[in-house]
């Protein structure tokens, strides 16, 4: 069979045309990072993504407990209020990356490390187990709070974790309250409470 | 030093370890009369896979290196790179090797289509290099699952709670503990030379991952003449999902103009509303594209027209790497495997050659399982603490979440429905896949009609390994944890399909391109002592 009645060169040619658009779509993308983004730094070019771990906000409490938190430290992060549970909240993960070398911690990790499903089983933990947003958890509840606060005591004590944050489950204000304490005596912290601007969470293409 | 020459810096010391390797496996078991690109490709995937297994192994058994050391083995490779870059450019090439014996295709006449085919292929590898360092790494995989772990083995190394206190009353987090080292080992790798960590380092390597899958798939289609080189490789290096996942716009006709004639265009014509900046993971160092890769390389190796019996260590190392690269890489090693079984069975029945050589199968298992032993090893000491598909996939689980109706988007539906749903949907999305899919479907078709055919003309192997592995996402997607909707969000399943999409590519024009000499096609292995 010749080649022009060949339905499968047919198809294949439209695949090489249709190939033009993609081609296209980065030569546009690739001109977009020669004229306005070669040579900026990589923080200045991460600020323009509006994700929550590129947020100057984030970023801007991120080098403010880097200031005060040594390297060698250990900090735990505890949720104290709001009630978002999308992933964009999960700001214990962002700060363990960017104020590594420092470690982060947190109770209950399982969840926290797991996928997006797993999140919410983390914040129910802190606030409805524990009641880390001040919420009254009745008899029972209390009960529980104390047993569950009394294996923490005994799983925290030969980690020697001394610094504690703690934030709001909130995308838009997360630090708006934030608290840092070392060894249980809060410690001041400058905060950006200017609100962020994310992207939905689908657009941004995280987990 | 800036992160794009500690980037280079890293590629050159794969590429001089990778050369020496398979010169090595070349001087023993010979180098049959194929091109210099393929070369430099092959020694630097290997090269890196080798590298990666070795340096995650010394960190599990000494430590995280200290960081002048690390910079001074990066250095002293990467001389090693240049010098092997030195002899590869003579003439002659090394003596091992036969780059310039004549070769079946060098009499063809190159045509002005040739030259257009060949421009446009160097186009789009110019654009993955380009992308590749236009942002720092910053999307959630990347940076959580991969750049993290990168950090604490630059750091801390494996003797740590980092990985494994995940499942502890208090411990770190992080997420996918167990998933596979490559990817941050070859960012410490990159960043020794800089003194510090730096995902960032490492991102020309997705230009890496980009272009050698397009060479081994012309080596594949080396028996049809150099049209066909260049459409196999062009078939997959114009796939959209390369260079984008998140479309400009929701609106296709407005995605459709800022990709042809750019955004400000497109924001003159119909305003800024809804309109975004293109995104995506694949440029973005995460761990779909090194697993298509590596796995199209191993499987070329095992399956070419014209093969040696050096072959099949080529074909495990890179198999190691891509087991290495993600945690589907296992699976799809599996998947392989049936694959092979299956073109033997058709072998026997039909009589028609081209199935691989069981022999070099199995070697390059046992090269793939040894590669990545250190990881299996360390893997064991990690908790599973999410995703554990393997015993999802057990009949009993599977079939209960099979029969077991699930909310999406508000309705009750079997996960079967709204998987495939999705399946369809992305099989005809020209706009990210163009139309390898529904050609690939096509194909497969044709091939499970006549399979001796399909085996002679190199497609059948390709085709069941894609078809395979479409099979078991499918089953993983119907199986998984997550509400469906939202993981439909996060680029699933184009970024499962990625990891196949260079053989759906191979099976296509393997299929539509048949070779012209059946001599060369129907020819046993050639497998030198």
């Amino acid at each position: 069979m010749s080649p022009s009645k060949n339905p499968w060169y047919w198809a294949l040619g439209a695949c090489l045309v249709l190939g033009l658009v993609p081609a296209l779509g980065a030569f546009h993308e690739a001109r977009h990072f020669a004229t306005t983004r070669m040579g900026s730094s990589e923080a200045e070019q991460l600020r323009e993504l509006r994700l929550p771990w590129t947020q100057p906000q984030f970023l801007a409490m991120a080098a403010a407990l880097g200031e005060i938190v040594p390297e060698d430290a250990k900090l735990l992060c505890t949720p104290v209020g709001g009630t978002e549970q999308k992933g964009r909240s999960r700001w214990f993960l962002f700060l363990a990356d960017s104020l590594y070398p420092r470690q982060v911690y947190v109770r209950h990790p399982a969840p926290a490390s797991g996928t997006l499903m797993d999140y919410p089983a983390w914040l129910e933990y802190h606030f409805e187990v524990l009641g880390t947003d001040g919420r009254a958890l009745g008899f029972a509840g209390d009960i529980r709070k104390e047993e569950e606060e009394q294996r923490l005591a005994e799983a925290l004590e030969p980690l020697g974790i001394e610094w504690e944050f703690t934030y709001r489950v909130d995308s838009r204000r997360p630090f708006e309250d934030s608290k840092l304490y070392h060894n249980g005596v809060l410690v001041p912290l400058a905060v950006d409470a200017a609100p962020m601007e994310v992207l939905d969470e689908a657009e941004e293409g995280a987990e | 030093m800036t992160v794009e020459l500690a980037g280079l810096l890293a590629m050159l010391a794969f590429f001089g370890v990778g050369h020496g390797a398979l010169l090595l496996v070349s001087r023993f078991r010979g180098w049959p009369e194929r091109g210099r690109l393929e070369w430099l490709v092959t020694a630097t995937m290997f090269g890196t896979a080798l590298v990666s297994s070795a340096v995650y192994g010394l960190i599990w058994l000494v430590g995280p290196l200290p960081v002048g050391l690390g910079a001074a083995i990066t250095w002293t490779l990467a001389v090693v790179g240049v010098l092997a870059l030195v002899q590869v450019a003579l003439p002659r090439g090394p003596r091992a090797l036969a780059f310039r014996a004549p070769r079946p295709r060098s009499a063809e006449p190159r045509r002005v289509l040739d030259h257009v085919l060949l421009g446009a292929c160097v186009v789009f590898a110019l654009l993955a290099a380009v992308l590749s360092a236009a942002w720092p790494v910053h999307l959630f995989d990347p940076v959580f699952h991969f750049a993290y772990k990168g950090k604490v083995l630059f750091h801390e190394g494996l003797a740590t709670d980092a990985f494994t206190s995940v499942d502890h009353v208090v411990g770190r987090v992080m997420t996918h503990p167990s998933y596979p080292p490559l990817v941050p080992t070859v960012e410490v790798f990159a960043s020794w030379p800089l003194g510090e960590f730096s995902a960032h380092a490492a991102r020309i390597f997705c230009a890496l991952f980009v272009v050698a899958p397009a060479v081994w798939i012309a080596a594949a289609l080396e028996d049809r003449g150099r049209r066909a080189q260049l459409v196999g490789a062009l078939l997959w290096l114009s796939l959209p999902v390369l260079f984008y996942f998140r479309l400009p716009h929701n609106d296709m006709d407005k995605a459709l103009s800022a990709l042809l004639v750019g955004p400000e265009l497109t924001r003159s014509w119909f305003g800024s509303g809804g309109l975004r900046r293109v995104d995506g993971v694949t440029l973005d160092m995460g761990g779909d594209l090194p697993v298509a890769a590596f796995l199209c390389g191993a499987m070329v190796y095992l399956a070419r027209p014209r093969r040696t019996g050096g072959d099949g260590w080529i074909a495990g190392v890179l198999l190691g790497g891509a087991v290495l690269a993600k945690n589907e890489g296992l699976a799809l090693a599996a998947v392989l495997v049936v694959a092979c079984v299956l073109c033997w069975g058709v072998r026997r029945l039909t009589g028609a050659a081209g199935a691989p050589c069981w022999r070099a199968v199995g070697l390059a298992l046992g090269c793939a399982v040894a590669l990545a032993a250190a990881y299996l090893a360390f893997k064991r000491q990690i908790p599973v603490i999410d995703e554990s598909y393997p015993e999802l996939l057990k009949p009993g689980p599977l079939k209960e979440a099979l029969l077991r109706d699930r909310t999406y988007r508000g309705q009750q539906e079997s996960p079967l429905v709204t998987v495939g749903r999705e399946y369809g949907a992305t099989f005809l999305t020209p706009l990210r896949w163009n139309l390898l899919w529904p050609l690939f479907l096509a194909v497969l078709g044709a091939c499970l009609v006549r399979p001796g055919r399909a085996l002679a003309r190199g497609a059948l192997l390709p085709a069941l390994v894609t078809a395979g592995a479409l099979v078991l996402f499918f089953l993983i997607l119907c199986v998984t944890p997550w509400h469906l909707g939202s993981l439909f969000n996060t680029g699933i399943p184009d970024r499962l399909f990625l990891q196949v999409a260079p053989l759906a590519a191979w099976a296509v024009a393997a299929w539509t391109m048949p070779p012209r000499d059946s001599a060369l096609t129907a020819s046993e292995p050639e497998v030198k002592p």
